[in-house]
């Protein structure tokens, strides 16, 4: 099959996964095709259990799959060691959980910086780009704050900035509203939505959060682990 | 009646007529074997004796003779004074039984050797104390037999000796050469209980003292010492001689 | 980042933090001191046992050691005694004779041990004027005076103001006698070596075994422990004859050595203690810990940190409570050796080591008594900690994220 690194982000084909429950084999999701364009804004909706998670966490090469391929960015992840999945994993996706998960014992700023530490990024460098970030999500003037001393959605949005800094191919955001309220929520999927259009940036969700579904371009629905409808919309 | 192992220089009682019995064969019977040990035990032995004998001692580090007359009476007491060099000149020892004392001129004293210092040396020489205290008979205190080693001589015939149980005798066995002609001895080796060679004496010069045959050199030759070796010599010797029994006293060791 | 981060997080959990440091500071404080203090013992028991004696260096004839020998003699023995004297770190030298004979007093006889000696530098070298127990030292001449020790003196019904009488021999082979002044009684502390000791000037010594400017043994003693082993070169350079054989106690005292080291073998039943107090207290923390931050590590694996990082921040915060803890704990450990290094600790009944008594003990603060522990602490901590810390460098990101 060939991929085109330079429009199709992630590429899907015939993905399946099967968990052994209690020695009951059950599939989370089964035979995907499924292609991510740079610059999209896609939400992957279905109810609870229908391989949301899972296949979020397949593409991003956190779980392995039982059956098919993942290309992201041109590379096929089954054919990674952990090392360069790691690394990877760290120079080109950023990761919104929905339990926001800062590391506690650092401060806004630490949290942000992180990764462009492990990347080896100069200090000055990290600074100004933790700076620019802090100051597009609106959290100018919280940096030293601690991640227990911010609101769900000031954590969201470090969590958000935190996925972004490193400009990231990509970005999987996984339930991102499921823990905020409904304004708080919009306003962090305006600002996500702000930074697709400006920086080109690609956003993938797996969500039921019709706030979401509003806003996404293109909805991709699972229902017991297959891809049921896949609509893109202006 | 006990005697000396030490018969050599120790005892110094030079014994026993000896008789020219001439063995053709080897004595296969107990009794001739008996008969030869016994002899053994007498060689030096009798009554009294009075003798001058030289002594010269050899080590890697000096070498000198001494020369000394010995008196003996019964196998109790012996008594020795030296009477050259002149730095030795009047040193005396004098035995009774298990004890001794030696007499320094010197310093006109005269010392009691203890049990302790038994095993050390006599003036220097390869013998110890104890070698002139400690009398052993063959005949009564080892169990013998005729042996016939690997290098054995035509002319010799070879007694292996070992100390019956409970006795404190040092050596694990004692070889004894001596000559099938007139079983007099020409060597004898001592072995610790391990089986090492200890020390060998020589013996030679045959010469007739007071109608006795005996060999009147003695060379004492230790194992453990390389380079050591003790040399007695009689030069004169007279056995059963008149001796008065007051040369075995203190008062006499003192005197010069 | 990841020492920050680890150095925060053992601030976060303040309780444990201060548990596990506490097990660690307390193995570490009691392994500094059990250190400290069985080396100052021992020290305590090699000064006694050298420097009243023995010298912490000795010099012969080759061979002499193995197989003393009257005739093993080191010749011209002033000469050699100054070239080791000009050495810097030589504090003293003694030259001395050994000879075997027999003492007699009246009927009583003993075989004694002669030892030649030059009372000046005799005292400056081992104090030899303070094992003087009754009467007066011996005169620095050829004086006919002889010192006995305290049991000899008995076995021989003899006292100051009695006559010995010596007979042994020579080294020209002659009988050797001469009749000594007793002027005093020595008392060494160690008892076999006192029913035997017959002590003359080395003149007097020389004399009697026709030993004239010989000697068969020199003692050096240097001024600080530590630097027997470079000093024994230096003497074999400044000695320059390959007749003569210089050794450190160690050596010729090695049975006493070999002894000493066998006892402090003890010291590695304290370190096993240690290590496992440290195991217990660490194993439980960690592993709590790790459990508790499973998620911590998922997030931290997704955003692409290696599973080796994580492992290394795993151990990088036990070891900064295990470098805390020995800090906290060096300062303790050396304030209490150092305190019992002044004051000592009496035994309740007097300890006997090599044929002296001791009645007094006193710990040493040396490095040993921390690194050791150090290196202990550290050591069992990471190994202990690294099971738990595998486990969080394996943490499956998938699974740690699904656990809402």
């Amino acid at each position: 099959m060939e991929v085109n690194a330079q429009t199709e982000i992630i590429v899907a084909e015939g993905v399946s996964k099967t968990y052994s429950d209690h020695g009951v084999p059950v599939s989370a999701v089964k035979e995907i095709d499924l292609t991510i364009r740079t610059e999209d804004f896609a939400a992957i909706v279905g109810p609870s259990g229908s391989g949301k998670t899972t296949f979020l966490n397949i593409i991003s090469g956190l779980d392995t799959v039982t059956e098919g391929k993942v290309w992201l960015n041109g590379k096929l992840l089954s054919e990674m060691s952990g090392r360069e999945l790691s690394d990877f994993r760290r120079d080109n996706i950023g990761f919104i959980f929905q339990a926001y998960n800062l590391i506690p014992v650092l401060s806004v700023e630490e949290n942000i910086e992180y990764i462009m530490l492990l990347q080896g990024v100069p200090k000055s460098e990290r600074h100004s780009k933790v700076n620019k970030i802090l100051a597009e999500l609106g959290l100018s003037g919280f940096e030293n704050r601690m991640p227990t001393q911010l609101s769900g959605g000031q954590q969201q949005r470090v969590a958000v900035a935190r996925a972004m800094v490193s400009n990231p191919s990509i970005i999987l955001a996984d339930e991102p509203t499921a823990n905020l309220d409904s304004k708080t929520g919009a306003e962090l999927l305006d600002l996500m939505r702000e930074l697709n259009k400006t920086s080109g940036m690609t956003f993938v969700f797996s969500t039921h959060d019709p706030m979401v579904m509003e806003r996404a371009h293109r909805l991709v629905t699972l229902k017991d682990g297959q891809v049921v409808s896949d609509e893109i919309r202006e | 009646m006990s005697k000396k192992v030490m018969w050599a220089f120790a005892t110094l009682c030079f014994l026993t007529a000896y008789p020219l019995a001439l063995i053709a064969e080897a004595p296969s019977d107990t009794a001739e074997v008996d008969r030869i040990v016994r002899k053994l035990d007498d060689l030096y032995r009798s009554q009294s004796s009075y003798g001058e004998v030289e002594m010269e001692i050899i080590t890697p580090h000096w070498q000198r003779t001494l020369a000394m007359k010995v008196w003996t009476l019964g196998l109790e007491k012996t008594f020795i004074r030296i009477t050259s060099p002149l730095k030795e000149k009047g040193v005396a020892t004098l035995r009774i039984g298990n004890e001794m004392w030696n007499y320094l001129p010197k310093v006109n004293k005269v010392i009691k050797i203890p049990p302790s210092m038994m095993m050390s040396s006599w003036m220097g020489s390869d013998f110890t104390n104890d070698d002139l205290v400690k009398e052993y008979s063959f005949f009564e205190d080892y169990t013998y037999r005729l042996i016939t080693p690997e290098d054995a001589k035509e002319d010799l015939l070879y007694l292996e000796c070992s100390p019956k149980e409970g006795l404190p005798i040092v050596w694990g066995s004692i070889i004894i050469a001596v000559r099938r002609a007139d079983t007099i001895p020409v060597w004898q080796k001592y072995y610790d209980e391990k089986g090492n060679l200890m020390r060998i004496w020589n013996f030679g010069e045959v010469r007739l003292f007071s109608n006795r045959r005996v060999p009147a050199v003695m060379e004492i030759i230790p194992q453990a010492k390389e380079g050591n070796k003790t040399v007695v010599r009689y030069l004169t010797a007279t056995f059963d001689a008149d001796i008065e029994d007051n040369v075995f006293t203190l008062r006499n060791l003192r005197s010069r | 980042m990841i020492f920050k981060i680890a150095f925060r997080n053992v601030f976060r959990q303040r309780r444990r933090t201060v548990l596990t440091m506490l097990t660690m500071f307390g193995g570490f404080t009691l392994a500094s001191i059990s250190i400290g203090w069985s080396d100052g013992t021992y020290s305590h028991i090699i000064d006694m046992f050298t420097r009243n004696q023995l010298g912490h260096i000795q010099v012969h004839s080759e061979g002499y050691l193995d197989r003393p020998s009257l005739y093993k003699v080191i010749k011209d023995y002033e000469n050699v005694g100054k070239n080791i004297q000009s050495i810097p770190d030589v504090e003293a030298w003694a030259p001395r004779l050994y000879a075997a004979g027999l003492a007699s007093v009246g009927e009583k006889s003993a075989g004694i041990r002669i030892i030649g000696l030059d009372p000046e530098s005799e005292n400056a070298a081992t104090h030899f004027d303070k094992k003087i127990a009754r009467g007066t030292v011996l005169n620095d001449a050829n004086t006919h005076e002889a010192l006995l020790g305290k049991g000899l003196a008995r076995i021989l019904r003899t006292t100051i103001g009695g006559e010995v009488v010596v007979v042994s021999q020579a080294a020209d082979g002659s009988i050797a006698n001469d009749i000594y002044a007793i002027v005093g009684i020595v008392d060494t502390g160690d008892e076999y070596s006192d029913q035997t000791g017959f002590y003359l000037t080395l003149q007097d010594a020389q004399e009697l075994f026709a030993l004239e400017n010989r000697v068969h043994e020199i003692v050096v003693i240097a001024s600080n422990l530590d630097r027997i082993g470079p000093l024994v070169g230096e003497i074999e350079d400044a000695v320059s004859n390959a007749a003569l054989s210089v050794a450190p106690w160690q050596e010729f005292a090695k049975s006493f050595y070999n002894a000493m080291r066998a006892d402090q073998e003890g010291m590695w039943i304290s370190l096993f203690v240690i290590i496992l107090i440290v195991a217990v207290g660490v194993l439980n923390t960690v592993l709590m810990s790790v459990l508790e931050r499973t998620r911590e590590y998922g997030v931290l694996k997704a955003l692409g940190v290696r599973p080796k990082q994580i492992f290394g921040l795993v151990l990088t915060e036990v070891n900064i409570m295990a470098t805390g803890s020995i800090i906290i704990g060096a300062g303790l450990g050396i304030l209490i050796n150092y305190l019992l290094s002044i004051h000592g600790i009496s035994y309740p009944q007097s300890l006997t080591y090599g044929g002296f008594e001791f009645q007094e003990m006193y710990s040493e603060v040396n490095a040993r008594s921390l690194i050791i522990p150090a290196i202990t602490v550290i050591v069992s901590a990471s190994l202990v900690a690294t099971f738990p810390a595998i486990r969080a460098s394996r943490t499956a990101p998938a699974r740690a994220m699904r656990a809402h």
